[in-house]
């Protein structure tokens, strides 16, 4: 099973290919925008902020060629700042205009006034399903490996898991051929592993 | 020290957790097993696994083996029912008891099956008997990782792509659960069989404490689980039997008697009516005892145990069972100390390092008077041999 | 409104904490008298499939020689595991925690490279995040006080700890792996009175080490408010997997990952 990893600079290419290939995928990755477009299965990584993300993507052409990739159906999944991207608006460092598939801003996560909830949001964290069903997260696993500062709010039904470090914030949609989550499956250990084997089996 | 309420595993048994009733996690393994598995559903999945299989290599599969109750019984199903032809691999831990050479001959001479057996180096075993005790407090490292690594090679040289175990985990640990059918594979021998230690790890660990005997990375092969890549390749399937039936010791005890003449044997400080576990092993009564001096318990209390969950013991039986078994010194525990040129003393400062709290470990005058009266009829063969002629001679 | 709906607070983590010597894992009683704790990659796939929460490697080398980091052996670890990985040790400019994470470090751990130079840290965390960077702290105990440690030389320094934790987080630090350095090996149990001090000063997750001998100790430390422990010696010297450890603790009622 076949899967394009789309490398834009982002650092972490190595440990998503490595936990593809455990899954019983076959990662290429690449940072050609041809070679993203008639990609069978796509997976978008990402560290780091949001707003240099972005910018990379459309430097190298891939926003067209991930767009492009989406019309047509090919199942897609985007991990952590890949997920960010996928939003309207992102507030990190400035603000900058994402791909714009899903309704929705990315800001800091707020903590409120409990101490204990800490930013960055470091660790494994219990997640809660949502009403909507689906195909790529499993019901049996619960606990994942988050590690970030920012996250998506204002998402607009499609959420399918929420994560409750201080107020619960959405931690994974799910919608046509899009699959996508703020935590890191490639992380993840086991939970995170069988998460990607649903990912290569989905069909959309 | 707390025990489960149903059984009797007290909580320092390894991965037990105990649920808001004080019901270990194994008794509700075994329950769920019981009750909310389809063997319908599972049997099927393993028809499918086996039918990708059969008639097309030279061996349908690798039945790994030791001549125990479990492997026979597993390789009288793998011919008798599955009908498929499979490659018997044995590896030889340097302790099999004289019954089970008779036990194999009658197992293989009846079902028909090709053998193939493997005797490591006994001075590299040796020195990793030592280095385990000494690291884990466990001595039977080259046998574990012999066990399940070893097949694997063999595989991966004939071309096999199953190889099928008996019992899963999830039978008597919480490493796994019975909701899932585990795979026998690396993430399983890291978690369960190696003690977190692989062979490259060994390799620098060893030092001069037994012997001189240079031991390098070609030696420790047997031992080392075979990269990924390669059986990936191969589209290796690595299954347990009793992931796909329900697994029940007795019965299946009771059926390798009658349809193979499999006979049971006498146990170092386990009750008689218990002849079918373990028998293969002589140093099987020195590896219960380092179980009791770290965690407080013994064999008797996990086959009592076993029992109880099967409805064939009620608790109090198996309390007044333990307290007359559990926790003697074994005659085997002496040639044991002669393979390794240690002193009783010795031994006990060693395990002492690795006693589970809240369990104390009694010292050796307490040894001195709780020894085993009984000495198992077959123990003056077991081999003395420990390969240096300063010793043997 | 927070106030109403139950906090999720994220599990407690149990952290091996390796230290990397000549290609080779080494541990030891505080820093000297090094036993052989195995190969780097294999041990990491042991702890891995054990479920480590993350793993904590420490070239001790590359920091106290002055040597580049063995981004070889990081490399091999990398591909072995899949959980989080934090690499320290020598990482004493941009480039080579450039090379770290490139050889797939998720996150760098910065000790007395930040001692030497703070502004490291604001500069790591401009290019890859806060979350990337985690600054390490070695303290002793010395006339009734704690006192920052430098490994490199055998001394305390100057600066006071609580001056030095804040400055840590407010340059940018995403966490901090504070370590008791005499407790190291000696299995005394965690020093929380050292965890609570810094734990007062900052909001960022920290990892507490030193001194865990048993189990106990690790759940004793959680139970007063240390929820991510870095474990040394009990991993390499018994027979305490990580599955067990966890099932210990969660048996202590402790909220621990299933």
């Amino acid at each position: 099973m076949k899967v394009t990893v789309v490398d834009y600079g982002a650092g972490n290419i190595g440990s998503v290919a490595n936990a593809l290939w455990r899954a019983g995928g076959e990662p290429v990755v690449t940072s050609d925008p041809d070679r993203v477009r008639s990609a069978e299965r796509i997976v978008l990584p990402g560290v780091g902020a949001a707003g240099a993300a972005i910018k990379a993507i459309r430097a190298g052409g891939l926003d067209q060629a991930l767009d492009s990739a989406r019309k047509a159906g090919r199942p897609f999944m985007g991990i952590c700042v890949g997920m960010q991207v996928l939003a309207d608006e992102l507030l990190e460092f400035g603000n900058h205009r994402g791909l714009g598939w899903v309704r929705g801003i990315v800001a800091a996560i707020d903590p409120g006034e409990n101490k204990s909830v800490r930013v960055p949001h470091i660790g494994w964290s219990e997640i809660d399903l949502g009403a909507k069903r689906s195909s790529v997260l499993g019901s049996r696993d619960r606990y994942f490996y988050f590690c970030h500062s920012f996250r998506l709010v204002r998402d607009e039904g499609i959420a399918v898991a929420t994560v409750a470090h201080g107020e619960p914030y959405t931690c994974a949609i799910e919608f046509d051929n899009v699959f996508a989550c703020q935590f890191h499956p490639e992380k993840s250990q086991i939970a995170g592993q069988r998460l990607i084997e649903r990912f290569l089996a989905w069909k959309p | 020290m707390k025990s489960c309420s149903k059984c009797v595993m007290p909580e320092t048994a390894e991965t037990l957790g105990f649920d808001n009733h004080g019901v270990c996690s194994v008794c509700r393994q075994v329950e769920f097993k019981q009750s909310s598995i389809d063997w319908v559903e599972r049997r099927k999945e393993l028809d499918t696994i086996v039918s990708a299989v059969k008639d097309i290599h030279n061996y349908d599969c690798i039945v790994p083996f030791s001549g125990g109750k479990d492997s026979t019984f597993t390789l009288w199903y793998i011919v008798r029912e599955l009908k498929l032809k499979p490659l018997v691999v044995r590896f030889d831990h340097g302790f099999m008891r004289p019954i089970i050479a008779e036990n194999n001959l009658r197992t293989f001479r009846t079902l028909g099956v090709d053998v193939h057996t493997f005797t490591p180096n006994w001075q590299v075993v040796r020195k990793l008997m030592f280095e385990a005790l000494r690291r884990r407090g466990d001595f039977c490292w080259h046998c574990h990782t012999g066990i399940f690594a070893y097949p694997m090679w063999v595989a991966i040289e004939k071309q096999i792509p199953l190889v099928i175990w008996g019992e899963p985990s999830s039978e008597y640990s919480s490493f796994y659960g019975y909701d899932e059918t585990e795979e026998v594979d690396e993430r399983r021998f890291n978690t369960v069989v190696n003690l977190g230690i692989n062979a490259e790890d060994m390799e620098g660990m060893l030092d001069d404490t037994v012997s001189t005997y240079k031991v390098t990375v070609r030696d420790l092969k047997p031992y080392t689980y075979p990269p990924y890549a390669e059986l990936r390749r191969l589209k290796l399937r690595s299954i347990c039997l009793g992931s796909y039936i329900p697994w029940d010791v007795k019965a299946q005890v009771e059926l390798i008697k009658n349809e193979l003449g499999w006979q049971g044997e006498e146990v170092e400080g386990v009750p008689p009516q218990y002849d079918f576990e373990k028998i293969e092993c002589f140093m099987q009564g020195v590896r219960d005892y380092i179980k009791f001096l770290k965690r407080g318990f013994g064999r008797t209390t996990h086959l009592a145990s076993i029992d109880i969950r099967n409805g064939r013991l009620t608790r109090a039986e198996a309390e007044e069972l333990v307290a007359q078994y559990d926790g003697k010194r074994p005659g085997s525990l002496d040639i044991f100390l002669r393979y390794l040129g240690l002193t009783e003393a010795e031994f006990m400062t060693i395990v002492s390092d690795h006693v589970v709290p809240p369990y104390e470990m009694p010292d050796l005058k307490w040894a001195q008077t709780h020894k085993m009266n009984q000495r198992p009829h077959d123990f003056e063969k077991w081999s003395r041999i420990v390969g240096d002629p300063n010793v043997d001679r | 409104m927070h106030g109403n709906r139950e906090l999720r607070l994220p599990a407690n983590r149990i952290i091996p904490s390796l230290l990397l010597r000549r290609g080779r894992l080494a541990k030891g009683v505080r820093f000297a008298d090094y036993r052989d704790a195995g190969a780097p990659a294999t041990i990491c796939r042991a702890h891995s499939a054990q479920g480590a929460d993350e793993i904590l490697l420490l070239d001790i080398e590359a920091s106290h020689d002055g040597r580049e980091s063995d981004f070889g052996a990081l490399e091999k670890v990398a591909a072995e595991i899949q959980v989080p990985l934090t690499f320290g040790g020598g990482m004493t400019n941009l480039d080579r925690i450039h090379r770290a994470i490139e050889a797939g470090a998720d996150k760098v751990c910065l000790t007395t490279a930040a001692l030497d130079r703070p502004d490291l840290i604001e500069e790591a965390a401009q290019v890859y995040g806060a979350q990337a960077v985690m600054v390490g702290i070695d303290v002793v105990r010395r006339d009734g006080d704690y006192k920052l440690y430098d490994h490199r030389t055998g001394w305390t320094v100057s600066k006071q700890l609580d001056d030095w934790v804040g400055e840590a987080v407010s340059r940018g630090a995403g966490e901090i792996r504070l370590c008791a350095v005499d407790r190291e090996g000696t299995r005394q149990g965690l020093d929380t009175t050292l965890h609570d001090r810094v734990r007062a000063r900052v909001n960022v997750p920290i990892i507490l080490e030193g001194g865990v001998g048993d189990l106990d100790h690790v759940a004793a430390a959680m139970k007063a408010g240390a929820d991510s422990i870095g474990l040394g010696t009990l991993l390499v010297f018994s027979d305490n997997n990580l599955v067990k450890v966890r099932r210990f603790l969660a048996n202590e009622g402790l909220k621990v990952r299933s």
